[in-house]
């Protein structure tokens, strides 16, 4: 009899009589002599790892999903070996018999403190309350705090009413009683220490203090009160990353699931989904047709590693993993684009000829059959040139700008021209699908949702100008020594570029898209018609092309027949016989052949008019669509208006110390088409 | 009493598998709750997967080899078909269950369903419409405290349903305990829910349960009962009586939970959780006694190994000095040393 009554008094929720009459027969073989008083066989059997422990065995006999939750064992098999091989039992942190935390010394270990105005044998009340509804279920309820040793689990409250697992003793418990509500677990209040001793444990939250790691005062909460080496949270305070980026208070089962033995639980996509502190959203970033993992298919976690490293996960930094080496590559936020080592030789060690070498299927690397095209050797042209970068407004006042054959992207690259842009600031490495390889420059997290030509102009827009060309920030230009370019119209093109396209034969206002204009195709051309941003080089070509033409141009999309209404419209030059061709665009002395380019859809160039025959280079003439009237040649201004004067025209000169005096032939008998 | 050819397990490096079953043809499907997912052996390989199901901890396979799988987390018991495509969720769909632990399917789709926290056995047409529940929350004949587990014979027309039975504490002797302890019973149900017998082999050692939570029927209508407490597989005549123990010192059983019989009806199926795999036998008996007769072929099989530890009978033994022992300690133990209440 007295001993009965002792075993259910020595228990508290969950392990008690009312709930599934859990006893001591329950776990403890009373007619035993094993230490603990455990089934032989449980002490006996030989342990096939270091998590099979007696104790360990006893524990899961019940948690094993079936009959109570499932949970993993804290040790270097669930979590890592860096620090040997090591092992946590279930009773090192909990105590099976005892609500420890109920017997602390000051209020601050309840969840809640009141006086209760009624009780019964299910449920204790106290009037006006006020509680939010369910917002104390699965705690534990101590109905007289002079009477601890009765605790009971809360399955339920309303705003004044708790309903408990009893029946509550009403021996020990009366109305008027002070009463606390307890976060329970079962969690000792003192632990034993991996080099001796016991640590003070305070957990009486699931966050906040007193919780898994404030991070304050005393280093007493569960997970801090042991950890000597971890990266955070260390007992003395002095782990490098001691409050896991501002963590501390935070609830460290929500990445670190005692499901997985405290190890950064669960998948990528399982923590990703959502934000949480300084934790990305990332799933969201992938449509369903990315070319990085999930192409036509959901989110495979596996595809996240085949990039990332999880090996310090959760210090601070996103790391990578080179494609070939297996090296890592550290950076802290998208935006952190200008990290050292340089975040797109990531990116090209895998687009390039031998793709992701480290992997079995270097050229499969996500399993679904989607390559990586070889973009690196594109940016493999070795041009790096001085281009003269100014106009005949300039006189010597122009300067040098020094340029690549390619955007600024490679080390050397960026040591010559001072330029510095990296692969993420055109392309999301979650956010490009096969329809949308483009990131938004203002927020590379983001996929590019205007046009292709949008997307170039977004830097290419001449900005304020040439002082202030409005890049993204995280862009950088070239540099470039300015002097005396208060004396022009910057304005316009060609100085940064600035090309709104107004008016232009190769714009959306060009007057291929005027009324009466048939047969003609597209109005505006794609830049990338013509350009190709990652590079040029070929074999053939080793340099590369200037202004990142392309290596090979494909006109046909914009033949145009040439026919006008009205005979005067007719004929050269408004046809183009579009063609595909390879081109190389050389620069011989002070010129650049940029011809090569041009006849690739206007081969009947030279017949339009007469003066082109006597002229040294398309570009002198005419540029990407300077808004000059309505016209799309450089020096024209209106029909029959002589041309403006020249001091006034920007201009492209291109490799020139000197700007080179034009001669321009002016047409006289024509109506200035 | 069984002998055992013990062959390699069917598959290892599992995350918490739960449950076992087999169909026709020879597939075994195993459920893991801590992968949430779902995995199709076919001899010895795996030739399909169910990915992010909730915590599955039951499985059972029909003659059409339609899948159920119950969920724990949605309370649900969810059906697929041979392709593995959702088809539909039984009764209710989510919610329907608070705890469905165990699933039978008889030859006509029938379908039980142990709700082991909801005290009840439901049951389902083959259409997944509820049919009738047997049972109440309780522990007298016909009712169920945590049923767990479900095993059928059809040829017999028995259900057979394990569940934690309340008994009175301290049964073995230690008269005068009040209140009630969790058991270990076996009650058998006609196929219509109309119980008809029970055994109580609650306790510790030789043809005793203490955490029944797996249970299987051999084609001789022999019983096998998974005991996660005591880590063996309890093996009983259809009548009843103990007929011995499964297990190897060799490589004990880890919390042994879902237990299957395969196609070839004495190839038998245990789940060892902790050990994250799903250990294989060949059974055959030999010997005199109820239950004796050859089930299946015996394999020759070298690996295996004969049971090579009596596991006991210690009730009743060493009793007296023992519970004197622990009448001390607990008694010592009672006013919680060390604990008083300096906070009110």
């Amino acid at each position: 009899m007295v001993l009965g009554c002792a075993c259910v008094f020595a228990q508290d929720y969950p392990h008690t009589e009312a709930n599934n009459g859990i006893t001591c027969d329950t776990c403890h073989f009373i007619f035993h002599s094993e230490e603990n008083l455990l089934v032989e066989w449980i002490t006996q059997d030989a342990p096939q790892d270091i998590d099979d422990t007696p104790t360990n065995r006893l524990c899961r006999s019940c948690h094993n999903d079936l009959v109570a939750p499932r949970m993993e064992t804290h040790s270097s098999l669930t979590t890592s070996t860096a620090y040997g091989d090591w092992s946590v039992e279930c009773s090192t942190c909990h105590d099976p018999h005892l609500q420890q935390q109920i017997w602390a010394a000051d209020s601050s270990a309840f969840i809640y403190e009141g006086i209760s105005t009624s009780i019964s044998a299910t449920a204790l009340s106290q009037a006006g309350a006020g509680w939010t509804p369910d917002a104390f279920a699965g705690m534990v309820l101590v109905p007289n705090l002079l009477n601890r040793e009765y605790s009971y689990k809360i399955t339920a409250n309303t705003t004044d009413t708790l309903s408990v697992q009893g029946p509550i003793n009403l021996d020990a418990a009366s109305p008027g009683d002070a009463f606390a509500i307890v976060y329970g677990k079962l969690i000792r209040d003192l632990v034993p220490l991996p080099g001796g001793g016991s640590g003070v444990v305070k957990f009486y939250a699931p966050t906040g203090l007193n919780s898994f790691a404030d991070g304050v005062g005393a280093f007493d909460g569960i997970c801090e009160a042991c950890h000597t080496q971890t990266y955070h949270f260390r007992r003395n305070g002095s782990g490098p990353g001691q409050n896991h980026g501002g963590k501390a208070g935070e609830n460290c089962t929500t990445c670190h699931d005692h499901l997985n033995g405290f190890a950064p639980s669960g998948t990528c996509v399982d923590c990703h989904a959502v934000p949480k502190g300084s934790r990305r959203a990332v799933v969201g970033e992938f449509p369903s047709n990315d070319v990085h993992g999930h192409y036509g298919a959901e989110l495979d976690p596996e595809d996240c590693l085949v990039c990332h490293s999880v090996a310090t996960h959760m210090n601070g930094y996103v790391e990578l993993v080179d494609p070939d080496t297996g090296s890592l590559y550290t950076f802290q936020q998208p935006t952190d684009l200008t990290a050292s080592p340089d975040l797109s030789d990531f990116c090209s060690a895998c687009h390039d000829a031998d793709g992701a070498s480290r992997l079995p299927t270097p050229f499969d690397p996500f399993g679904n059959g989607n390559a990586a095209p070889n973009v690196a050797d594109r940016f493999k042209g070795t041009l790096q040139w001085s281009e003269w970068y100014g106009d005949f407004c300039f006189g010597e006042e122009g300067t040098q700008r020094a340029v690549n054959s390619h955007h600024d992207i490679g080390d050397g690259d960026q040591a010559f021209s001072g330029a510095k842009l990296e692969c993420l600031n055109c392309h999301g490495a979650h956010t490009a699908s096969a329809s949308q390889p483009l990131a938004d420059p203002y927020d590379t997290v983001k996929a590019w949702t205007g046009t292709d030509n949008g997307f170039c102009l977004s830097c290419h827009n001449g900005g304020n100008g040439p002082a202030d060309p409005g890049f993204p920030p995280t862009v950088t230009g070239p540099t470039v020594a300015l002097r005396g370019l208060d004396t022009c119209d910057y304005t316009v093109a060609p100085w940064h570029v600035d090309y709104t396209w107004t008016n232009s034969a190769h714009g959306g206002d060009s007057k291929r898209g005027w009324a009466g204009y048939s047969g003609a195709p597209g109005a505006e051309v794609a830049c990338m018609s013509c350009h190709d941003p990652h590079g040029s080089y070929t074999p053939a070509n080793p340099a590369g092309n200037p202004y990142m033409i392309r290596d090979f141009v494909d006109g046909t999309p914009y033949v145009d027949d040439g026919v006008r209404p009205g005979a005067q419209w007719n004929g050269p030059p408004w046809e183009t016989f579009g063609t595909q061709k390879a081109v190389v665009i050389p620069i011989t002395g002070v010129e650049v052949g940029m011809d090569n380019l041009c006849v690739t859809c206007h081969a009947d160039w030279v017949q339009a008019y007469s003066w082109h025959t006597s002229c040294n280079g398309c570009l002198t003439c005419h540029g990407h669509g300077q808004t000059w009237g309505n016209y799309d040649w450089g020096p024209g201004n209106d029909d029959g208006a002589p041309c403006p004067p020249v001091k006034s025209q920007p201009k492209i000169n291109l490799g020139l110390e000197t700007p080179p005096l034009h001669s321009y032939f002016l047409p006289d008998d024509e109506d200035g088409k | 009493m069984p002998s055992f050819v013990r062959s390699q397990p069917l598959v290892s490096g599992l995350g918490a598998p739960t449950a076992v079953a087999s169909d026709v043809r020879g597939q075994v499907y195993v459920v893991e709750s801590g992968k949430n997912r779902l995995s199709v052996f076919f001899e010895g390989r795996v030739v399909g997967e169910i990915s992010q199901l909730h915590r599955p901890i039951s499985v059972a396979v029909d003659r059409e080899q339609q899948i159920y799988v119950g969920n724990a987390d949605t309370g649900s018991v969810d059906v697929y078909g041979e392709d593995l495509r959702f088809i539909r969720k039984l009764g209710a769909g989510d919610g329907a269950f608070l705890h469905p632990a165990g699933i039978a399917v008889r030859e006509n789709g029938t379908v039980y369903v142990a709700d082991s926290k909801k005290n009840e056995v439901h049951v389902f047409d083959a259409e997944g419409a509820f049919q009738f529940a047997i049972g109440s929350p309780g522990s007298n004949a016909g009712e169920f405290t945590f049923p767990v587990s479900l095993a059928l014979d059809e040829s017999a027309d028995r259900l057979f349903v394990t569940d934690l039975q309340l008994v009175p504490t301290f049964e073995h002797g230690l008269s005068g305990g009040e209140g009630v302890q969790q058991g270990a019973r076996i009650q058998v149900f006609g196929l219509d829910g109309t119980f008809q017998s029970a055994f109580a082999p609650h306790g510790r050692g030789e043809g005793r349960l203490v955490r029944p939570l797996g249970v299987a029927v051999d084609p001789a209508g022999r019983l096998y009962v998974s005991d996660a407490y005591q880590n063996v597989v309890q093996v009983y005549s259809s009548a009843g009586a103990s007929l011995g123990a499964l297990y190897d010192l060799a490589s004990p059983f880890q919390t042994p939970l879902g237990i299957a019989f395969g196609k070839a009806g004495n190839t038998l199926f245990v789940v060892s959780q902790n050990a994250g795999l799903v250990e294989t036998f060949d059974l055959f008996f030999t010997g005199e006694g109820e239950g004796e007769g050859e089930v299946g072929e015996e394999t020759g099989n070298t690996l295996g190994c004969m049971a090579s530890q009596d596991r006991g009978s210690f009730v009743g033994a060493m009793a007296d000095l023992t519970l004197l022992i622990i009448a001390l300690a607990v008694l010592g133990w009672k006013a919680k040393p060390g604990r008083t209440p300096s906070a009110s």
